[in-house]
């Protein structure tokens, strides 16, 4: 049996003002999985993600590829995570796709050349080498959520966390996503209220209720089981 | 006319060598202070927040507010952001948007770059700072936040007359003293604005702001609020004064020397490139800036190597 | 606003065609720059001509830039208010019209300066020249973060603007100057919390791709011996140029 990608276990957290966000999360996750995580809005998707990069730090065991998350582990954890956020505009704050993508190999202490190498390489790879030298304000939302997305690829992350990665994106721009997520071999966990999205990239969902799993399965069943689609 | 003397950005080949010299010479390493300080003090989540907050008081400044007579104005920003985020960090956002403006819409010049950041980065950001500071743990807080904001615009405005007038530039009493009206009204406003935005950001989330709140050594404070209003006050004053400035910056030496008049050509040619009086104060000043910009590329990286070992 | 944004797009455009003044180095280009006008700030009006040499040298700028010359020349034009202005209050107050004929020549093509090397270096470049030439890593990124972020937050202004307009449309024909206040400050506290969060987004973005308060930046490419020659040929011409210029006739 092999090392979960991702393990959690009995997570617990509340927010500074009082608020409980997360009750208990167990939640296990294998290489090459593509895990959906539906819920409400408030449910604690967002919330337990943020855990998964260290991001939020609660009571209970989380590790990443059988790394406990640690002050000492932060920084491997943090490459071994690759979240996508829900909003690109906070994720590409560069002056151009170019240095915003070679900005996570540059901080983790790589060279500065091989950071722009290794980001033209991924650039080249999931098909905008053109926007390299654009600005991110000028980017189509899809573009945008590509580039997003070459920033993590870069750091060779072992798994991938989306925040509502369809959000801004008119449904080409879905549709292709949805392709590239296909083809991507890492571990992906997806946090989406777009459930068609969901069912086409995901092999298992995850239901989110009230800071705690209430349920999961197939797509399809825990879709029915929670009555989560448009009639 | 109206615009731009609300927001004083003075442009290149306005002031005389000396006076953008020693500005820049003063407000280069205020404004390296101000980021050592920062460095210092705050968590590294800043730097985003200096930039965003800079394009905040971009936005601001779009938002009207209706003074009646059928105009209105708007925020300038360095006292809100003294207040909210900490005069050091208030400095480094104005210095970016101040080389924005001068870059992109020849908002103010580049060699005057440093006359724009003393007097709106340094001096109207402390200005801002102190009386809210002073007053913010009594009863006269609102009181402490109207001052600021009114502070903060006439110091600004009355350093920038302060420098024309020492780069030459005459003024008759009467326009010192329209001026004056103009600042005084824009001082109003901006105290006035600075005092409703900033009770309504502490409505909706008083975690956003992050000064020190604590009490300052209050006599300083005072000493330091005293000395600016006597500032603001003198400089008005003395400038209103015919030829007070002229007989000041001919004793301290910083007044410029080229205001030869067309009408009497001279019989002879000369080259005065390197001869005449205000060439060597101005190669002195240069050399001035040069040695200051040294010191402080030195001293920057003596601090970061500190930092790093 | 929209006329300020167009402003910095057309700038953008300008920057993105090509040229040897395009070619150049950012760092050789500010210091150019600032070479020039320190030349413009100490020449003297000696006599109505005394600009002549300096702007010939400008135009030599703008024709080897391959820049639009009478859009720049137009777009400069923002700036004279200001010393004509002063220019006037003090000729009205001691007669010296060399004086104020001076402030507006000189502010004029100091103008135009910037303007030529914003018209031949993008942005970015300039940013990063900045830094090469010792300005401090934390001024450069809250620049570049600023300029990041500009037209997302005034756009976001501008929405809410238009939002409060549509919402009270006639519900209040008479509406009161305080209610007004109260709208206006509301809208910026929001705004201002907008950019609060929106920042707290970015600096969670950055911490998750590895940041850990120190920023790398790239170093700065090798300072050619094409920049040095550019920067020499500007910094003779300035001082050519200057001596023409204070030659008493």
């Amino acid at each position: 049996m092999s090392i979960p990608v991702i393990d959690v276990r009995g997570l617990q957290f509340t927010y500074p003002d009082g608020t409980p966000a997360l009750r208990g999360v167990d939640f296990q996750m294998m290489a090459g999985e593509c895990v959906a995580l539906l819920g409400a809005n408030g449910s604690g998707k967002t919330t337990f993600l943020l855990h998964l990069a260290g991001l939020l730090r609660g009571e209970g065991d989380v590790r990443i590829c059988g790394l406990p998350l640690s002050d000492d582990t932060l920084p491997e954890v943090r490459r071994s995570v690759g979240f996508v956020f829900q909003d690109s505009d906070d994720q590409l704050f560069m002056p151009t796709v170019l240095e915003d993508v070679a900005f996570g190999p540059m901080h983790q202490g790589v060279r500065v050349e091989e950071s722009m190498r290794r980001a033209r390489e991924i650039l080249v790879t999931l098909g905008i080498s053109r926007l390299e030298s654009r600005a991110p304000y000028h980017l189509s939302a899809g573009e945008k959520k590509r580039a997003a997305l070459a920033g993590v690829l870069v750091m060779k992350p072992d798994v991938l966390v989306f925040d509502e990665p369809t959000t801004f994106l008119d449904p080409p721009a879905q549709n292709e996503l949805a392709k590239l997520l296909l083809e991507l071999p890492q571990a992906k966990l997806i946090a989406t209220h777009d459930i068609y999205f969901a069912r086409r990239v995901a092999n298992r969902a995850v239901f989110f209720a009230g800071g705690q799993i209430a349920g999961e399965g197939p797509v399809e069943a825990v879709a029915d089981r929670f009555h989560w689609r448009l009639d | 006319m109206g615009g731009k003397m609300k927001s004083m950005h003075i442009p290149d080949g306005i002031l005389s060598v000396p006076v953008w010299a020693s500005l820049n010479a003063a407000a280069i390493p205020g404004v390296g202070l101000a980021i050592h300080r920062a460095k210092k003090g705050i968590s590294e989540g800043q730097v985003p927040l200096l930039g965003v907050m800079g394009a905040f008081v971009f936005a601001a400044q779009r938002m009207n507010f209706p003074v009646g007579f059928g105009t209105s104005g708007h925020l300038l920003g360095g006292a809100l952001l003294a207040m909210t985020l900490g005069p050091g960090s208030a400095t480094i956002i104005l210095t970016s948007i101040l080389i924005l403006q001068a870059l992109l819409f020849q908002d103010g010049g580049l060699l005057a770059l440093g006359a724009n950041t003393a007097n709106m980065a340094l001096i109207g950001v402390w200005a801002g700072y102190l009386p809210f500071r002073l007053l913010s743990n009594s009863n006269l807080r609102t009181l402490g936040v109207f001052a600021g904001g009114l502070l903060s615009v006439l110091a600004s405005a009355a350093a920038a007359i302060l420098e024309l007038r020492l780069s030459g530039v005459a003024m008759s009493p009467a326009v010192i003293g329209i001026s004056s009206g103009v600042f005084l009204v824009t001082a109003i406003m901006e105290g006035l604005i600075t005092v409703a935005v900033l009770q309504a950001v502490e409505r909706l989330n008083p975690g956003w702001l992050q000064a020190p709140r604590g009490v300052p050594g209050r006599s300083a404070g005072l000493l330091v609020t005293a000395a600016l209003l006597m500032m603001v006050a003198g400089v008005l004053y003395i400038s209103a004064l015919p030829d007070g400035f002229e007989s000041l910056a001919a004793k301290i030496g910083v007044a410029s020397r080229d205001q030869i008049v067309w009408a009497a050509p001279m019989p002879d040619y000369e080259i005065p490139f390197l001869a005449g009086d205000w060439s060597r104060k101005a190669f002195a000043g240069l050399g001035g800036l040069v040695v200051i910009y040294g010191i402080c590329l030195t001293v920057g990286r003596l601090l970061v190597r500190q930092r790093s070992a | 606003m929209r006329d300020r944004a167009g402003k910095s797009l057309r700038l953008e455009e300008w920057a993105r065609r090509d040229s040897i003044l395009h070619r150049r180095d950012a760092r050789g280009k500010i210091l150019a720059a600032v070479v020039f006008l320190i030349g413009v700030s100490t020449t003297p009006p000696s006599s109505p001509f005394a600009f002549l040499p300096v702007a010939v040298v400008l135009a030599c700028g703008l024709l080897i830039g391959r820049l639009p010359a009478g859009e720049i020349l137009l777009r400069g034009l923002v700036i004279v208010p200001f010393p004509l202005f002063f220019g006037l209050v003090s000729w009205l107050e001691n007669g010296n019209a060399g004086f104020a004929s001076a402030l507006v020549t000189r502010s004029y093509i100091s103008a135009l300066t910037v303007l030529l090397l914003m018209g031949v270096t993008p942005l970015p470049d300039l940013l990063r020249g900045l830094r090469g030439l010792g300005v401090p890593a934390v001024l450069v990124m809250v620049l570049q973060s600023l300029v990041r972020y500009l037209q997302l937050i005034v756009d976001h202004a501008m929405r809410m603007r238009r939002a409060a307009s549509c919402r009270d449309a006639g519900v209040f024909p008479r509406r009161s100057r305080q209610s007004l206040w109260r709208r206006a400050s509301g809208a910026l506290a929001v705004l201002f919390g907008r950019s609060y969060l929106r920042a707290q987004g970015v600096h969670r973005a950055m911490v998750a791709r590895g940041f850990q308060g120190d920023f790398v930046s790239p170093r700065p490419a090798t300072f050619a011996a094409a920049d040095w020659l550019f920067l020499a040929v500007v910094s003779t011409a300035v001082v050519l140029a200057r001596i023409a210029g204070s030659v008493r006739t």
